[in-house]
């Protein structure tokens, strides 16, 4: 009965996981702000206005301003706008990139040996640790960031990918396609990777958000995108001198980054549920087997 | 029976760390007595002064290095023939009297006698000249000891200097001044660390000998009980110095908000460098004392001479018209009370001080700016700043005229680095077109060590080489004054660098501490004479 009205409509099945819809609407109105950051920033977010700096809220300035008295609003606003588009970007390269990596090594034995051997060693190392070392080595670049995050994101996507091929590519289906002498190539692109697409998917929503966060921290610290462009990481790092005296120039970016790594993180989590309902199950097992 | 065993294994893990716990608390209680028992000294316990400083010591070696904050640490430890007074002026530390020819090429000074070095060792005239031969040779300023012939001890207590040149009183400032400066320790070891950065013993005559220095950690001096002090009336660096604490422990403690943090809580005395956002909050804590430190610190912006666009003088022209000095200012700082608008390259505290040339200064004038821009065949070509994330004024000052200098059409790449980076990128010509640094010259001569063509930006011209020279020999101090004006028409004309601001620095104190001299509110810590009353 209840896998029927499942079926009913695809649009229903993603709106009747809370999850899902619960981090849609989230991050839609964060997506809202960040494309159209031009229009709804009442000022430059660059804008020097010395005499104001340090207002606090005010329905000029909704977030007060800084300690250049620029207006934190349009900060935040503009913020978005850099830190959704390089989590976005790095998202999308690390898809890529960890599709074709995932699925040669997952489907060419020889070369999995190597290529997970080198993931292995890109996993060894903390994150952010590998990250300030690379920013340091890169310099302060926008797309030195994204660059820099797609290198230390890509071996999970390709883990991911590989398992998943190492799975499908046992199957009946697969062999079959192999015996009438369809080609590798073709296999992989038209059998194998869209099998793959749904653990990819979740797991390139959850770099995504992982991405902010990592962004963030490399903006606090001095190594991600360089100012006075305004990250959220940026606004935060340069407003940490003021926290006794003005606040409102870390809690409102705090609150931006948290809410769209928030968001983000349920989409995933619904995401799996909907497109992967064994992974669903698997969860609720470990309780049973544990009695 | 597996699952009596299982709770048995259980039991044991469960006391096992129930008792590691109350080790654990027991421990950590028993360091926060000591910790409070020192913080509430009566007059029969130890008396320790807990200052925190913002950065570690890359180095401990005075002599070889400007760098902040080994000053505030080493002025308890090490002493100089001369000091500076509370009007900066040098006056004699370890120099009893001196004497100087009528050719000003002959220079003889007399030492104190009987003080002792820590090691318990008298000082005499052959320490002070292996001091000052291993100063001249590892300090960036061992350069102004160029005309130096010869330096030799007459007598156990006399030494002399001759000259090639002329020189005038300069060369008691030269001694006198507190950057990499010109310390006396003992010939032994003064000799036995020929390298700059590498001082095998931290032996002086100073009222507190060193302890101990954990990197990144603290640094430990404790009384020097057999100091031998002048007798003079205190005065700054020089006079009498007493030693009021039985330690002195300077904390690092890099982040700004846990030093303020710390103050509040009486975990430390003295705090150094702190966000002037807080003095206003601060001003209203009773058992807190802020103060404003002098002299001003000059921010000042060098272009690179040597390599680039800033090497025609229509680009520079351009960038000194565009400065708004005010709105750098008031970026940079919080309070009004940190910043001052003054046209001068000397600081207000200066005798020097003077408004020569002031037409240059604090222009913001986009029009001309543009004018010079367009003279100059300017084709929108990235300028390189270098901005120095470490210190926030550097880096608030960096933004603020990245952003004033796009106002007039100039493009700029703001390259953020940390202080090793940045250090290495400025001292290269192809990595550079200008940065922003600071500090104070309360001498004309003194600007020649950064603007005699060596440092960073590479400035150099005949005309000030030869106000430099004609500096180097006068000692009347009107005709002087008429050179450094010259200088600072000539620093003008030339846009060897450009004022972006003038600010003072930001120390607090508890007020249970007390400063007879006020020595406190001068550049770095004097903490002679200074005492605790509970």
């Amino acid at each position: 009965m209840r896998s029927e009205t499942r079926r009913f409509s695809p649009i229903c099945r993603y709106l009747r996981n809370r999850l899902f819809l619960t981090g849609m609407i989230i991050l839609t109105p964060m997506i809202l702000i960040a494309v159209f950051a031009p229009i709804i920033a009442p000022s430059d977010p660059l804008e020097i206005d010395a005499v104001n700096k340090f207002q606090t809220l005010s329905r000029e300035h909704p977030f007060g301003t800084d300690e250049f008295g620029r207006d934190v609003f349009s900060r935040v606003v503009h913020g978005a706008t850099i830190s959704l588009r390089v989590g976005g970007l790095t998202a999308l390269l690390t898809a890529i990139i960890g599709v074709f990596i995932g699925l040669a090594s997952g489907f060419y034995k020889l070369l999995d040996a190597v290529i997970m051997r080198f993931m292995d060693g890109l996993m060894i190392f903390p994150g952010l640790l590998l990250g300030i070392l690379l920013m340091a080595a890169l310099g302060p670049h926008e797309f030195n960031v994204v660059l820099a995050m797609t290198i230390l994101y890509t071996p999970r996507i390709v883990r991911i990918v590989r398992g998943a091929v190492l799975e499908i590519k046992t199957q009946d289906f697969v062999d079959a396609a192999r015996v009438i002498g369809v080609s590798n190539i073709r296999i992989l692109w038209r059998h194998i990777l869209p099998n793959c697409l749904a653990p990819l998917i979740v797991q390139v929503t959850f770099g995504f958000a992982w991405a902010i966060l990592v962004e963030s921290g490399l903006s606090f610290l001095g190594l991600g995108t360089p100012p006075p462009a305004p990250s959220w990481g940026n606004i935060i790092s340069d407003g940490r001198e003021f926290i006794r005296n003005a606040p409102w120039l870390m809690i409102f970016p705090g609150l931006m980054i948290s809410a769209s790594v928030l968001g983000l993180n349920l989409i995933g989590d619904g995401l799996r549920d909907i497109l992967d309902p064994r992974l669903r199950n698997i969860r609720s097992q470990p309780e049973s087997t544990a009695g | 029976m597996g699952n009596r065993l299982g709770r048995i294994i259980t039991a044991i893990f469960f006391s096992l760390g129930l008792f590691f716990l109350s080790l654990m608390t027991y421990c950590s209680g028993k360091q926060g007595q000591t910790e409070e028992g020192s913080n509430l000294v009566g007059a029969s316990e130890e008396v320790i002064l807990h200052v925190a400083l913002w950065t570690s010591f890359p180095t401990l070696d005075w002599q070889s290095t400007v760098s902040h904050p080994l000053p505030q640490a080493m002025l308890p430890v090490f002493e100089g023939l001369f000091g500076l007074s509370k009007d900066f002026v040098p006056v004699p530390e370890l120099v009893l009297d001196w004497e100087v020819s009528e050719d000003k090429l002959k220079w003889t000074f007399n030492i104190r006698k009987g003080v002792k070095f820590h090691n318990g060792k008298e000082l005499t005239a052959e320490d002070v000249i292996s001091s000052l031969k291993r100063w001249r040779r590892v300090s960036p300023r061992g350069v102004m000891f160029n005309h130096l012939r010869e330096i030799f001890a007459e007598d156990k207590y006399t030494i002399r200097m001759f000259f090639d040149q002329p020189i005038g009183r300069f060369l008691l400032l030269i001694l006198a001044a507190d950057e990499s400066k010109a310390v006396i320790m003992p010939q032994e070891i003064a000799d036995s660390s020929p390298l700059g950065g590498a001082l095998n013993e931290i032996v002086g005559t100073g009222p507190y000998r060193f302890e101990e220095y954990r990197t990144e950690q603290y640094l430990e001096l404790s009384r020097f009980e057999d100091y031998v002090s002048r007798s003079d009336p205190p005065d700054y660096h020089s006079g009498r110095k007493e030693a009021n604490f039985d330690r002195i422990i300077f904390w690092i403690v890099p982040e700004a908000s846990t030093r303020v943090a710390g103050l509040e809580r009486d975990e430390y005395d003295i705090v150094t460098r702190l966000p002037d956002a807080d003095y206003k909050r601060l001003l209203q804590i009773e058992e807190i004392d802020p103060i404003i430190t002098v002299p001003a610190l000059l921010d000042y912006l060098i272009l690179n001479h040597r390599k680039g666009l800033f090497t025609d003088i229509n680009m520079r022209r351009a960038v000194q018209s565009a400065i708004d000095v005010e709105e750098v200012s008031r970026c940079m700082m919080a309070s009004k009370e940190f910043w001052t608008l003054n046209p001068s390259i000397y600081p207000p505290e200066s005798p020097y001080n003077t408004d020569e040339a002031s037409h240059y200064y604090h222009q913001n004038d986009v029009a001309k700016a543009k004018d010079f821009l367009r003279k100059a065949g300017y084709d929108g070509e990235a300028v390189k700043f270098l901005v120095l994330r470490d210190e926030p004024e550097i880096y608030r000052a960096s933004i603020a005229i990245g952003e004033q200098l796009k106002a007039v059409g100039i493009e700029v790449d703001l390259l953020i680095y940390d202080l090793a980076t940045w250090v290495a990128k400025r001292a290269n010509p192809d990595e550079m077109d200008m940065f922003i640094s600071k500090g104070y010259w309360l001498d004309p001569s003194l600007f020649h060590a950064e603007f005699g063509g060596r440092f960073p930006g590479w400035f150099i011209s005949a005309e000030t080489e030869a106000v430099f020279d004609k500096l180097a020999m006068e000692t009347d101090f009107e005709k002087r004054f008429v050179l450094g004006k010259e200088l600072q028409r000539l620093f003008y004309e030339k846009v060897a660098f450009i004022n972006v601001s003038y600010h003072y620095g930001f120390k607090a104190k508890r007020s249970s501490v007390k400063d007879p001299e006020n020595n406190l509110s001068r550049g770095n810590l004097t903490l002679h004479n200074v005492r605790i009353d509970r």
